[in-house]
């Protein structure tokens, strides 16, 4: 078991020095010349060669990736912003915690609510509690998010009042952007466990548990819930995936300066070390869940936990 | 959790008390093997409905049958003729919706299970009365260890502490061939056979008095087949348990089995002892499964199967079910309600034409 | 389970009464609930509209009219009007087509290459399913709008790449899907006997597998569909995406944010438009889901 998890590991920080390499080379493909964007228009060409030649963009496509790949991953140092020519880290360190503070909050309030919706749902299958449940979930994974958040700000913020309209100077500032960022999720995952569990229903084993005479609540959370929830799980990945994407957008939305939004103003002024970085945190950011989950899918799951189990033996 | 499960079966002892009185639990073998001669389980005019597409479809009707301490009854019929839904009825849990039991009573050893509550049928539900289903496969819980699940029947039903359940979980595991150190595994990490008699064992592992099997033996392979009647077979013995064997298989029944019902469209068209169904199959019905079955000594090359398919269960014809099949229907048969009648001593039938020429 | 075996005794002769077309009866199933009645009954007066822009529009796509800067939802403007005096609802109408069509777009060129690559990586295994699912593995640790963005960044905001952007992304999760049903197909008896009378690698994949694998796939790319509209509004709303003054519902929510204080209603219904259309596609993919999962299937 030990062994899978160092292995698991090691495979992410594989999978993470992939990421940088693709991210890297996206980049190095843009047709734009970020010296001419720095500098405008009316730029020389002198200038310009200076600058690509500060930058590093004069030299071959190798070089710079294995500078890239040197600096990010060995000393974990992504370089200084072209913009601003001043170091990434600091600011980029800063940014961080709101990002994070962000996410994980909707990430844990979308799964608790959502799950019990789902359940909720699930066993009043048929009946009204379900479909009005699964009416609102229906609407809320249809609407846009962000414009969920656009029309949150108009109401509550500008016609109401009740929470400032953008910055992050209290607590009340995080509130709206949690609440859009976890609706979405909510819904998602109401409707796929109560759909997991309305398929566990159907099954034998429950007839199985009945027939032993086990009462009916019984049934439902050591039979059925287990079985139902346990994929759920991966759909955290899938969530957090969905999340992070998104941070740049609802960080614009709300202007709030965290690594969504540096990235976005970056991207901008074609800011690439910037864009790198931010893009690789938020990867690495995305990856690191998704091990987590998996870890857990797989401590919890019996089949794939024997799995581990006789790798090791074998 | 084990505390969550000592307290509700707590609970359901002071129902069970209820139910039986001040009878005690160690008293009980010795008043039924009092009653031994009188039917133990008798079910009377069962009938149980499926509602499907706003279709009302009849799936049981009006079956009657006893059983005694220890004997064996066999339901023989084609798919869909209702065998299943007679079992779960017996232990109430069709599935509702669809299905749901219309009428009739069912009566063991004095109670009618269908005036018990859902909190005393719990207590009826694998301790008096156990099943084993189908389909191996599906019929465990993948997420549980399958001692666990065997323990989890067992602590419901009796004053065992853990220690002492998991002691009878293994005695049932040793009692059906499994190596006892595999109660910790999940049953993915079992073959058919082998979930079969984690199956059986949990049946039997709180000594039922009624056994309903339910096809054990149709999803497993033949080798295996006669293994598992085998075993229930000397499990029955052992524990004086009586059984309603549920299967398509008339071998399985020539050795297991008392009595035998055939079922058709949710009637029983014929019953009667083994030797009588067998030797004399009166109903036109039974005499063309026998027909359908093969048979060594015989040299003709092809066997005579049963023409025609099934009544639509939603548009059952008048009078007798079989009719449209039937090589002797006449227009009588095609009217009323066909009656039953007994053609010899224990044996019955619901057929006008063979009646009378009985 | 016996209810089950009683059900298909009694829909046996139906069958043989009336053959209907598999798609035919596919569409007939998809529509039995009221959610996917409702879903396509959206969908249809949507299209009409979008499609039909010219005739059902009120005003042309760029008509001005200066003296109705900022209108509110009125008689004569339905919606309202924009900054310049343009009606939202005619614009609204106009630039359905950009959104429509990128979503479509989008769907097409994901699922095609995700189903290609996954049926690859399925049916023939080895090496060859090896590196696939390796280079698709990477390409899912980027979040799908994480690589919208940085695409969008690369190649300018516009239509085409809009679609490149939204496209590249859907890419592995089409493939993942697409190779565990071919994996689950593939060990079917029915393979081993396309196998057995010669067939074609092509062939079987395409003609015997695809078949039978394609149920959830039809399922993702009815979802999907709303999902790039969406993506595509996002992006433009950053300003990434299709640019103004190109009518596309997200490039009106981008050209309408400044006023958020003062004419709200430049950013409510293009919004309201996305998520009609966008629930129309989910209650045709719930549908959709119902009749094809044989799980579910009565």
């Amino acid at each position: 078991m030990f062994k899978f998890v160092v292995n698991r590991l090691l495979y992410t920080v594989l999978v993470l020095i992939a990421v940088g390499f693709v991210i890297f080379t996206l980049l190095y493909l843009s047709p734009d010349n970020p010296a001419q964007f720095k500098l405008g228009n009316t730029a020389s060409a002198s200038d310009i060669e200076y600058l690509n030649h500060l930058w590093g963009l004069d030299r071959p496509y190798l070089v710079q990736l294995w500078d890239f790949m040197y600096h990010a991953f060995i000393r974990f140092d992504f370089g200084d912003s072209w913009q601003y020519s001043a170091p990434i880290w600091p600011e980029l360190f800063s940014r961080i915690p709101r990002t994070l503070l962000i996410n994980l909050l909707a990430l844990l309030m979308n799964a608790p609510i959502g799950i019990f919706l789902g359940i909720f749902a699930g066993l009043h299958g048929g009946k009204w509690q379900d479909s009005v449940v699964m009416i609102i979930c229906m609407i809320l994974v249809s609407v846009p998010g962000f414009w969920l958040a656009l029309m949150c700000i108009s109401l509550f913020c500008v016609k109401l009042g009740w929470l400032p309209v953008f910055g992050i100077e209290t607590w009340k500032g995080y509130v709206l952007p949690i609440i859009t960022g976890a609706l979405g999720g909510i819904a998602m995952n109401a409707r796929q466990v109560r759909s997991a569990i309305l398929e566990v229903f159907r099954e034998d084993y429950i007839t199985t548990a009945r027939a032993k005479g086990v009462p009916e609540h019984t049934v439902t959370y050591s039979h059925m819930l287990p079985n139902a929830l346990m994929p759920i799980i991966t759909s955290f990945s899938g969530a957090i995936a969905h999340l992070i994407g998104g941070s740049a957008i609802t960080e614009n939305i709300f202007s709030i300066p965290g690594v969504g939004s540096y990235m976005l103003t970056a991207s901008q002024t074609r800011d690439y070390p910037v864009v790198r970085a931010t893009a690789v945190f938020m990867c690495a950011f995305t990856t690191l869940v998704m091990l987590v989950t998996d870890l857990v899918y797989g401590f919890i799951d019996p089949r794939i936990k024997a799995a581990y189990a006789s790798g090791k033996r074998k | 959790m084990a505390k969550d499960i000592k307290r509700v079966s707590a609970q359901q002892r002071k129902d069970y008390m209820r139910v039986y009185g001040n009878r005690k639990k160690s008293s009980l073998h010795d008043t039924y093997a009092e009653k031994a001669d009188k039917p133990f389980l008798e079910v009377k005019d069962l009938e149980v409905i499926y509602t499907s597409n706003k279709q009302i479809v009849k799936a049981v009707n009006g079956v009657s049958f006893q059983l005694k301490r220890g004997e064996s009854l066999a339901l023989v019929g084609e798919t869909g003729a209702g065998k299943t839904t007679i079992c779960r009825s017996i232990l109430r849990i069709l599935a509702d919706p669809p299905a749901k039991m219309t009428g009739g009573d069912i009566w063991m050893d004095g109670v009618n299970l269908t005036d018990l509550s859902e909190e005393e049928m719990l207590e009826v539900r694998g301790a008096k009365i156990a099943m084993i289903f189908q389909d191996p496969m599906t019929a465990l819980n993948p997420s549980m260890q399958v001692g666990k699940q065997i323990i989890e029947g067992l602590m419901l039903h009796n004053d065992y502490t853990p220690a002492q359940a998991e002691e009878r979980a293994k005695e049932m595991f040793e009692m059906v061939g499994i190596a006892p150190n595999r109660m910790v595994e999940y049953p993915f990490e079992f073959s058919g056979g082998m979930k079969q008699r984690v199956v059986i064992a949990m049946a039997l592992a709180c000594n039922p008095v009624v056994l309903l099997a339910d096809e054990p033996t149709t999803a497993l392979d033949v080798t295996i087949q006669a293994q598992v009647m085998d075993l229930i077979r000397e499990l029955r013995n052992k524990l004086n348990t009586a059984m309603v064997l549920v299967t398509h298989d008339l071998g399985v029944v020539a050795q297991n089995c008392d009595n035998v019902a055939i079922v058709y469209s949710g009637q029983i068209i014929e019953y009667g002892s083994k030797e009588s169904i067998f030797l004399h199959p009166t109903h036109p019905y039974t005499i063309g499964l026998f027909g359908a079955l093969p048979n060594m000594n015989d040299n003709s090359e092809r066997l005579t199967p049963i023409a025609g398919t099934m009544p639509d269960p939603t548009r059952l014809p008048d009078g007798c079910a079989f009719a449209p099949r039937c090589p002797h229907a006449t227009d009588a048969c095609r009217t009323g309600v066909i009656p039953e009648k007994e053609i010899a001593p224990g044996h019955k039938i619901r057929c006008i034409m063979r009646d009378k020429e009985a | 389970m016996n209810e089950i075996k009683t059900k298909s005794i009694i829909s046996e002769p139906q069958e043989k009464q009336q053959r209907t077309s598999l798609f035919l009866d596919l569409c007939k199933r998809t529509v039995k609930g009221p959610g996917a009645k409702i879903g396509v009954a959206i969908l249809a007066i949507m299209v009409f509209c979008i499609v039909f822009a010219n005739f059902v529009a009120p005003y042309g796509e760029n008509e001005m009219d200066l003296t109705a800067t900022f209108a509110t939802p009125n008689a004569h403007h339905l919606l309202g009007c924009d900054a310049l005096g343009r009606d939202l609802l005619s614009r609204l109408l106009y630039g359905g087509r950009y959104s429509l069509l990128i979503g479509v777009l989008v769907t097409i060129v994901d699922t095609t290459l995700g189903v290609l690559l996954g049926a690859i990586a399925g049916y023939f295994g080895g090496m060859t399913e090896l590196i696939i699912m390796r280079v698709m593995e990477v390409w899912q640790a980027i979040p799908q709008q994480l690589l919208a963005i940085l695409i969008a960044t690369i190649f300018g905001g516009g239509f085409w790449q809009t679609v490149v952007a939204l496209s590249v992304g859907g890419i592995p999760m089409k493939c993942r899907q697409t190779r565990a049903q071919f994996l689950k197909e593939s060990g079917r008896e029915y393979v081993e006997a396309a196998e057995a009378i010669n067939c074609t690698k092509l062939s079987i994949m395409m003609r015997h597998i695809f078949p039978n694998a394609c149920s959830p796939i039809i399922i993702t790319i009815a979802m999907g569909i709303g999902g790039a509209v969406t993506g595509a509004a996002g992006l433009a709303y950053i300003g990434l995406g299709v640019q103004p003054p190109t009518p596309e519902w997200g490039a009106l929510l981008n050209a309408g944010r400044q006023y958020i204080r003062l004419y709200p209603h430049l950013l409510l219904w293009p919004g309201v438009f996305i998520a009609f259309l966008v629930l129309s596609f989910n209650l045709i993919g719930d549908g959709l889901r119902d009749a094809l999962d044989p799980k579910l299937r009565d």
